[in-house]
């Protein structure tokens, strides 16, 4: 292993607990809602622990509602732990300051933060701005990075004329517009077509190569872990079942198929089996 | 039939549940109410009258004018060309319902809901403020008087549903909807008797329909018109009616055609 | 002054961009400007209809009323074109643009309150100067100077008022995430101002100037330009726009703390 430098992230004892509304139906609850509201606890996020290096691209796994884009948005400084720490560049997330938030970049699955009814190209020198990139460097990045996604023609077409993949790769090209150091992805290829996966994830790659960025990206899709990811981290029910190399992972759960084994990583979660976490 | 009861207790509750945009339509009532209050207080305390009415008449029309508001001009049929423009319409045209009548039940339910909170509001206000209401002298007045409300219901709710179907032609009808809707309102005297602008300027507006949306009710329930100008007003009423209907199935086929043929 | 020129260029920016959408549907925007100048004319048509009626409103004449209306406008238009972007923040809460904003190396409140910079507010407001430059210049007593200093200070004051109006409701917005209209109620309430505060009572007059600071900062400008204002009252004006000011900045940042402990 390389780095002798601190990790990039540094996640300890992380835990996130919910108060969640709950809403009655039909028309005598909708009544009472008007009244008196309840409130359930939910923990979404329970003792998480884990270090990334820069360079490093990890591959954060679970179903639905596992806790997943709770950590990534705890990392994120969008939500405040209820405890546990956690630093991100030397920063800790939560306090939002803005050397850190220069540095990250989050790119939220179906949510997009290009302007539907301009062209790419505008919501590229708002981001110019409010990051503050000289222009030397931001025309140099807009080239690299439309030239790696093959979007160059694109960027002067308005955003909601573009198909769902070329807004895809529009929008990572504008998270990437200040080359930050570490990249948050939630769900990056949920609804691409198997094409378009491909490319997304080849630049994916390619980013990581380039400027060494430290790569947490979320996903259900087997294919973008298998071909991406050094490093696992599997999270079910707020917490962290697993820790490690792909390799290891099959080696543990003994099969040859990823998904296979990931399955049973998650079934023995549910039977409460003991010493999963980190081999 | 039953079926467009349902439509009616869905969107009840449905209004509940939107209960913040509700009761913020209904605080913009009261402001508007309270407003016209002091105004009018302000202007007839010194006066026996102003502009031929006397304080009780002039706040009864105050009154009526909250209260018809809320009948005649509380609808839903903004979302007529948010429908269209979204493809929606498909769905309702799939349907076993009919699209016009299903849109006028789903405004009879919004506009009950505000009618109730209209009553409330004006009751209200009349204790708090020891108000002393206009009541008809003849019984007969009321008749009249429902008979004008329910044409305005029906003629402002075409009024709506033509503006609804510009969403056919094209998809920013949003703004000339709204710059119709402030024209109709100041035209139809739902923020003061028309009878105070210039006689030049009440015969202009007396061409449009507006005027017998609101004015025209009250001015029957003030019982401030002759038999004559009742009867008149009624049928040009009647005149509006047909032909706005017509208007609007006009409209309504032709933007159908075009909504089928470009497949939406 | 590096941070200042980031600010500028970032909303000059939002200032293009925004332009750029509302180019995108000329009818739309045609027909909201066309509504909003009409709204104004529309009043200033009634107001000159009463004053067919009377010589005098609560005191004031024609041009003295005028000017509390126009007061009004300039008030609303301006707070409008500053803060218009708060006006879509459940959108911005919903869509997850909120979230990015965020995330991002920006003042949050600033994002927010520039995302759209409606320029049929600037097209709307010049016609306004010119009908209050207009109504200033006749009413009698010719321009006094200092007078006038009052009244744009105080009109600049009430201005800072609906600007912590404007961030409190934002805040709301981002607790509840379910107050879709807040805002219109300080819209609605805003609308009390049109009349000089002289039409209310005493206790309503009272809620005007210390409750719900409209009289101050709609009347006050007016009161001031007429030379109706008394100085304890002018610093009234200023304590009550720091307090507010700093009142709402601190909700906001209470909110800000709040949604990122929940957000889900």
């Amino acid at each position: 292993m390389e780095a002798m430098e601190p990790p990039l992230i540094e996640v300890r004892g992380l835990s996130k607990v919910f108060k969640v509304d709950q809403k009655r139906p039909g028309l005598r609850g909708a009544l009472k809602g008007l009244f008196r509201r309840e409130f359930r606890d939910v923990q979404a996020v329970r003792d998480v622990s884990f270090q990334i290096q820069a360079g490093e691209l990890v591959g954060f796994l679970g179903p639905n509602g596992a806790g997943k884009t709770t950590t990534l948005k705890m990392l994120s400084g969008l939500l405040t732990p209820t405890r546990g720490e956690a630093k991100v560049l030397g920063h800790v997330p939560w306090k939002r300051e803005r050397p850190f938030q220069k540095q990250l970049t989050m790119v939220m699955g179906q949510r997009s933060q290009l302007w539907w009814d301009l062209p790419a190209w505008d919501s590229f020198l708002l981001n110019k701005e409010i990051y503050e990139i000289p222009k030397p460097q931001f025309e140099e990045t807009v080239h690299e990075l439309s030239t790696l996604l093959e979007i160059k023609d694109l960027l002067e077409v308005p955003v909601k004329k573009l198909s769902l993949g070329q807004r895809m790769k529009a929008e990572l090209a504008c998270a990437l517009l200040h080359r930050p150091r570490v990249l948050l992805l939630d769900e990056p290829t949920i609804g691409l077509d198997v094409v378009m996966q491909k490319k997304v994830r080849d630049f994916i790659l390619a980013y990581n190569h380039r400027w060494k960025a430290a790569i947490l990206l979320t996903s259900h899709n087997m294919d973008d872990v298998s071909e991406l990811c050094s490093r696992a981290i599997l999270i079910n029910h707020g917490r962290l079942l697993f820790d490690g190399s792909l390799p290891q992972l099959q080696a543990r759960f003994g099969h040859d198929d990823l998904t296979d084994a990931m399955r049973r990583a998650f079934a023995a979660m549910e039977k409460e089996e003991p010493g999963l976490a980190v081999p | 039939m039953k079926k467009y009861w349902f439509v009616f207790s869905l969107y009840w509750q449905e209004g509940l549940q939107q209960r913040a945009s509700f009761f913020i339509d209904r605080f913009r009532s009261c402001v508007t109410l309270i407003s016209f209050y002091y105004l009018w207080s302000a202007l007839l305390k010194n006066r026996p009258s102003f502009a031929g009415y006397d304080y009780s008449q002039m706040i009864t029309y105050v009154l009526g004018m909250d209260i018809l508001r809320s009948l005649v001009f509380a609808s839903r049929t903004y979302e007529i060309a948010g429908d269209i423009n979204h493809g929606r319409l498909s769905a309702y045209l799939l349907k076993p319902v009919n699209f016009f009548v299903y849109t006028f039940f789903r405004d009879l339910s919004e506009k009950s809901i505000n009618l109730v909170s209209a009553m409330m509001e004006v009751i209200g206000l009349t204790f708090l403020f020891h108000l002393k209401v206009h009541w008809p002298h003849d019984p007969f007045t009321w008749i009249w008087f429902l008979a004008a409300v329910g044409g305005a219901i029906w003629l402002n709710f075409l009024l709506n549903f033509m503006v609804g179907c510009w969403g056919f032609w094209t998809a920013e009808s949003g703004g000339p909807r709204f710059l119709m809707e402030l024209f109709v309102e100041f035209s139809a005297g739902a923020f003061f008797p028309l009878d105070i602008l210039s006689k030049r300027l009440q015969a202009a507006l007396q061409l449009l329909p507006s005027p017998y949306l609101v004015f025209f009710p009250l001015q029957i329930f003030l019982e401030k018109t002759t038999r004559a100008q009742l009867i008149d007003g009624l049928l040009i009423q009647l005149f509006w009616m047909a032909a706005l209907s017509g208007i609007v199935y006009g409209v309504w086929t032709r933007g159908l055609s075009m909504y089928g043929a470009q497949g939406s | 002054m590096r941070q200042v020129l980031k600010y500028a260029r970032i909303w000059a920016r939002l200032a293009l961009m925004s332009y750029g959408v509302q180019a995108a549907s000329p009818l739309s925007s045609f027909g909201y400007l066309a509504g909003k100048l009409l709204r104004v004319a529309f009043f200033l048509v009634f107001l000159v209809a009463i004053f067919r009626h009377t010589r005098a409103l609560a005191g004031y004449s024609l041009e003295e009323a005028a000017l509390f209306f126009l007061t009004f406008n300039l008030v609303d238009i301006l707070a409008q074109l500053f803060f218009r972007g708060i006006y879509g923040i459940r959108g911005m809460v919903r869509e997850g643009d909120f979230d990015y904003f965020l995330i991002q190396p920006v003042n949050v409140l600033y994002r927010v309150s520039f995302n759209t910079v409606d320029f049929l507010d600037v097209l709307t407001v010049i016609p306004v100067l010119g009908v209050t430059a207009y109504v200033i210049e006749k009413i009698p007593g010719g321009l006094a100077g200092h007078h006038l200093l009052a009244y744009a200070l105080l009109t600049l004051n009430g201005l800072l008022i609906a600007f912590a109006i404007h961030i409190a409701v934002a805040a709301l917005a981002v607790l509840t995430q379910e107050m879709e209209n807040t805002i219109w109620i300080y819209r609605d309430l805003m609308t009390l101002g049109r009349f000089p505060a002289a039409i209310y009572d005493a206790p309503m007059r009272g809620i005007l100037t210390f409750v719900i600071p409209i009289a101050v900062m709609i009347s006050f400008p007016a009161q001031a330009y007429l030379g109706k204002l008394r100085p304890i009252w002018m610093w009234h004006a200023c304590f009550v726009s720091a307090a507010s000011v700093a009142l709402s900045l601190w909700f906001w940042e209470f909110a800000t703390r709040r949604y990122t402990s929940s957000s889900s």
